[in-house]
């Protein structure tokens, strides 16, 4: 990820197990350097974004990537972390949420304000935007 | 402690923190200093360090000034819970990891 930022979005699909958070924390990083974020801004990426996939792994450990994009556009870096969910009839729960510290979109909101979460059948979509610059 | 504290690690955390409180050591002071990165699942394994050890009597607290992980726990509200140390010898309450 040393290319300049360029128009057009940075995407990763990660199968969905908790060892490769650290991937999709590196990948987020990269991205938002990039684009211009400020390194607080980079810190609390790496955090929300794998916030947004440690709640997919929690739920599954089978099926379809967890698909990570990032879409700089000159003031904002668009943020859309796609979890397609558990197929019909498979996969288990890996560990429940833990219930005394807030994570997930809780902690996303915290970080950058404005999240949308939305559930569409097993499919789950989590979008948010890194502010650029200072 | 060091490398990174997230949903594919923190159970190490977790049975570490275990095993010393079921050894008689209710009194932990958790080194931070050299983690990289932690999330919610990390902070949760703390907090839960942190009631194990208050129901024996004992304590939980941190050495860290990782800017990473004090954000995380100013955000989540938890640096009122559980106590942070900017060095160990700051931390000379509950001695680390040694027999309460």
């Amino acid at each position: 990820m040393t290319e300049p930022p360029a128009p057009g979005t940075f995407t990763v699909r990660v199968p969905p197990v908790p060892e490769h958070l650290t991937t999709v924390r590196l990948f987020a990083a990269a991205v938002a350097r990039a684009a211009g974020c400020s390194e607080e801004v980079v810190e609390d990426a790496r955090v929300a974004v794998s916030e947004a996939c440690a709640q997919a792994c929690r739920e599954r450990d089978s099926g379809g990537p967890i698909e990570v994009s990032l879409t700089p556009d000159g003031e904002r870096v668009a943020v859309v972390v796609r979890d397609p969910g558990l197929p019909a009839g498979g996969g288990r729960p890996v560990a429940g949420p833990d219930e005394d510290v807030i994570g997930g979109a809780e902690l996303i909101e915290a970080l950058f304000g404005d999240v949308v979460v939305r559930v569409d059948g097993a499919a789950t979509t989590v979008r948010f935007a890194l502010p650029l610059g200072e | 402690m060091g490398g990174e504290i997230d949903l594919a690690t923190a159970p190490r955390l977790r049975e570490e923190i275990v095993r010393l409180v079921d050894a008689g050591r209710d009194r932990l002071l958790v080194d931070l200093e050299g983690v990289e990165f932690m999330d919610s699942t990390g902070l949760g394994v703390l907090v839960a360090g942190l009631k194990h050890t208050r129901e024996r009597g004992g304590d939980l607290a941190l050495v860290c000034r990782r800017p990473q992980v004090l954000r995380l726990l100013a955000i989540t509200g938890l640096d009122g819970v559980l106590a942070v140390h900017a060095d160990a010898s700051e931390a000379s309450a509950p001695p680390p990891v040694s027999p309460g």
